[in-house]
């Protein structure tokens, strides 16, 4: 292999896989970046197993072929040259050369025939959408994914493709966030999977503003291509969760009896204030909502309390509900749209949180023994 | 100008013999000494003054005192009327200040901070504290020891210089106060850390001031610089009444007498973990990683543990692994049980509010917990029972139950019993 390639492609090829290598990898050759040279374009791969992240840069490719550098090594060495041009060389020794300006650095490296194959997606079931929408609907539910291992099933994001909706859904229990979005699903794509944390955390690093996302799907896997208006690509590939999902339909409440009109950043702000002074075994804030007036208290024995009023539009009968103020919090920060709506029943049913778009988000309560 | 701190430090002199001593008043004068064990015959675990000139010590097997004392009164141990006794000097004591600390059935602190502008006008501190000690030797028959300083290390300290009687250590004379004392005596240093500090050449709190304050950090962390400012007498700390939370439950207990059944053994143990548990769930808690030990007549152990994959709550989960445990290592026993010991730590919260799907089981125990101890409370301890309880209970028709005895006492249940349970999660102080 040798090539040519600019400072920032490479910069920009690494910064997009290397996340998913992790500092302790169960094969060595895991630690490593694979490599490969075709036409003009340089292809880094990274995987540890259940996700793999592949991104084709430009290069300017004097001689096609592969290897696998340990990624860290050549990240740091790349971040901190000073030349905008590169030159890679790989012996057969499995070392590569980088030459750049007046900097000369060779890393050994493994074969690339020993890096783990990624799979191949057949035929398979796909849709297509813009980047934008993909990222604005995770944002707005990966948050409330659990990170309870006991449950793994609930270690992801459930997305369903039926009648030409979108549906996510995240839930740890005791609150569940749901999004749905119009998009063009062909009939043979319906379907419904479990995209797990670690590729979702992937996808909110990846995905821009810009250009597409082609999601292909199998049984048991998932890829999606993003690519940008240059023409550049990244590929991700992820396991899927297996596993029934709860059904999530159940727990939505179908009808509410009080609805409170709030400003989002007026009362996230407060939330956060409230929220210092809650402890361990006090997590709770508690919501007092009157007549135009809304009191959110917290207070915990050890630590002190706090108290924060707001003027609100309610007509409706007095309520006083108590929740934990992350669960609150969360979505609030997640959403930008300046009024959001608190639907509740009463103080020991689920409270809803909408916007005016494609939002829910259920939130259990906490009982006051 | 912020006033210097003023700490008592107060114990019992000898308590449990004290206690025997306030119990029974014609032994007043004489050597007692009480024996632990299961007939009170074991070793010597609390002697008073007069028995320890004769040379009989805590730790030594009763048979010695009573060649060492022969005229010495070997008193049974009765630990329920200890923790009543305790409790009345604490109840005393309660009254002379703002805060009071108790640490043990016979030790705690309390703040004088402020009391010389207007309790301590016309006295003195020593007078003042020396008055308290004779109220709680009167009025519960108990005497007492106590050091008066600047934080509560130093008041600790002082007492141990008084015992018996009442030292004041006054503001400024900290540091004259400590120069010569061992850091030994200090609670905290222990074999380890006497070694580190005595090969900075600091056997004295006097040679610790003299070493650079940095050196001191270095070697030990925020803990060396307080006990740079403690040598130096400028060490100044409020005493803070908090309880810690709990890092590990356990129970420990002598079987009335050497059973050779282990079936019984085994009901015991199941109704002395469903114990556990269930003051486990009460604080908000599960366990991950338990413990069983068992021990024979001839005081040989064996035992093993299990580490669940998560946190546990469940009486049935528990119990099936405790039994688990036990029958692997009773195989190839065959001696009588003498004592079993049960531990559960690696402790986690348990979260028993409500989900937006069905209720949980951490719900329904939880509520199954407060409805139990709800009948309990009302109809009298055991009202309501599990089958290892009830099993329990039949066995020991026969012979009475043996109780759950600890001598010591943790600061936990010191605080409950004097002002009932603090800082339940979730209880609706919390508004």
């Amino acid at each position: 292999m040798n090539l040519s390639i600019a400072k920032d492609q490479l910069i920009h090829g690494l910064q997009s896989v290397q996340n998913i290598v992790s500092s302790r990898t169960t094969l060595p050759i895991l630690s490593n970046v694979l490599l490969r040279a075709t036409d003009n374009r340089l292809e880094l791969t990274a995987t540890d197993l259940d996700v793999s992240i592949s991104c084709a840069v430009e290069a300017n490719v004097k001689k096609q072929g592969a290897i696998t550098v340990p990624v860290r090594k050549l990240f740091g060495i790349v971040r901190e040259l000073a030349s905008p041009e590169i030159e890679m060389e790989v012996d057969e020794k499995n070392a590569t050369s980088i030459r750049a300006g007046a900097s000369f650095y060779k890393i050994l490296g493994l074969s690339a025939d020993e890096y783990p194959p990624i799979q191949k997606f057949k035929e398979s079931k796909k849709i297509v959408l813009p980047q934008e929408k993909l990222k604005g609907m995770l944002k707005k539910t990966s948050f409330a994914i659990s990170s309870d291992e006991s449950r793994y099933v609930l270690n992801g994001i459930f997305i369903s493709l039926k009648e030409h909706k979108m549906t996510m859904v995240a839930t740890d229990g005791r609150r569940l966030a749901l999004v749905d979005e119009e998009v063009d699903i062909p009939e043979s794509s319906q379907s419904e999977f479990i995209v797990p944390t670690k590729a979702v955390n992937e996808l909110n690093r990846l995905l821009t503003d810009k250009g597409d996302v082609e999601i292909k799907f199998t049984e048991n896997q998932l890829a999606l291509t993003l690519t940008n208006e240059k023409g550049g690509s990244v590929l991700v590939i992820s396991k899927l969760v297996e596993g029934n999902y709860p059904n999530y339909r159940q727990v939505i409440p179908s009808e509410t009896k009080e609805r409170i009109s709030l400003p989002r950043e007026e009362f996230l702000a407060a939330l956060r204030r409230a929220q210092i002074m809650t402890s361990d075994k006090a997590n709770s804030v508690k919501l007092a909502i009157g007549r135009n007036n809304l009191a959110i208290t917290a207070n915990s024995p050890e630590v002190g309390e706090a108290r924060e009023t707001m003027a609100i539009d309610y007509k409706g009968k007095d309520m006083a509900i108590a929740f934990n103020p992350a669960y609150m919090i969360e979505p609030l920060s997640a959403l930008t749209d300046d009024e959001v709506f608190l639907e509740l029943i009463d103080e020991l049913s689920p409270g809803v949180l909408k916007i005016n778009g494609p939002f829910l988000y259920v939130v259990m309560p906490m009982r006051l023994s | 100008m912020k006033p210097a701190n003023r700490i008592l430090h107060v114990d019992g002199d000898s308590f449990f013999a004290s206690c025997e001593i306030a119990l029974d008043r014609k032994l007043e004068g004489r050597p007692v000494y009480v024996g632990g064990g299961r007939n009170g015959n074991g070793i010597v675990i609390a002697a008073n003054r007069i028995a320890k000139k004769f040379g009989v010590k805590t730790g030594m097997a009763c048979f010695e005192a009573k060649n060492l004392c022969p005229k010495g009164v070997l008193c049974k141990p009765h630990y329920d009327e200890y923790r009543r006794l305790s409790l009345d000097m604490f109840r005393i004591l309660e009254q002379y200040a703002p805060v009071m600390l108790p640490t043990s059935i016979d030790e705690g602190f309390l703040d004088f901070t402020t009391m010389d502008q207007h309790v301590w006008r016309n006295t003195t501190p020593l007078d003042y504290i020396k008055g308290i000690g004779e109220r709680v030797r009167k009025e519960v028959g108990l005497p007492m020891s106590g050091g008066l300083g600047s934080s509560s290390w130093l008041a600790k300290l002082a007492t141990d210089a008084a015992k018996p009687g009442f030292i004041e250590v006054p503001a400024g004379q900290e540091e004259e106060f400590l120069r010569d004392r061992p850091v030994r005596e200090l609670s905290g240093i222990a074999k380890n850390r006497e070694r580190s500090l005595a090969a900075l050449g600091a056997k004295t709190f006097g040679d610790v001031a003299k070493l650079p304050s940095m050196l001191m950090k270095q070697k030990f962390g925020i803990w060396g610089q307080q006990l740079w400012l403690f040598s130096n007498g400028r060490w100044n700390q409020p005493l803070v009444l908090e309880v810690k939370d709990r890092t590990t439950i356990s129970s420990n207990t002598t079987l009335p007498y050497d059973e050779p059944d282990y079936e019984a053994a085994l009901t015991f143990t199941l109704s002395e973990a469903t114990r556990l548990t269930g003051q486990l769930r009460h604080e908000h808690l599960q366990a991950r990683e338990i413990s069983l030990t068992i021990r024979f007549n001839d005081f040989t152990e064996v035992g093993g543990s299990h580490r669940f994959q998560h946190a546990q709550f469940q009486n049935s989960v528990i119990n099936r692994a405790l039994e688990e445990l036990f029958r692997d290592c009773m195989s190839a026993a065959y001696k009588p049980v003498r004592q079993i010991r049960i531990a559960m730590w690696n402790l986690a919260r348990l979260d028993t509010q409500p989900t937006l799907w069905q209720r949980t089981e951490e719900e329904r125990w939880g509520a199954l917990d407060e409805a139990t101890h709800k009948l309990n409370t009302a109809f009298g301890k055991l009202s309501v029972m599990t089958g290892a309880q009830l099993a329990l209970q039949k066995l020991d028709d026969a012979h009475k139950t043996p109780k759950a005895k600890c001598p010591f006492v943790p600061q936990r249940e010191m605080m409950e019993k004097l002002w009932g349970p603090t800082g339940t999660p979730n209880s609706d102080s919390a508004f």
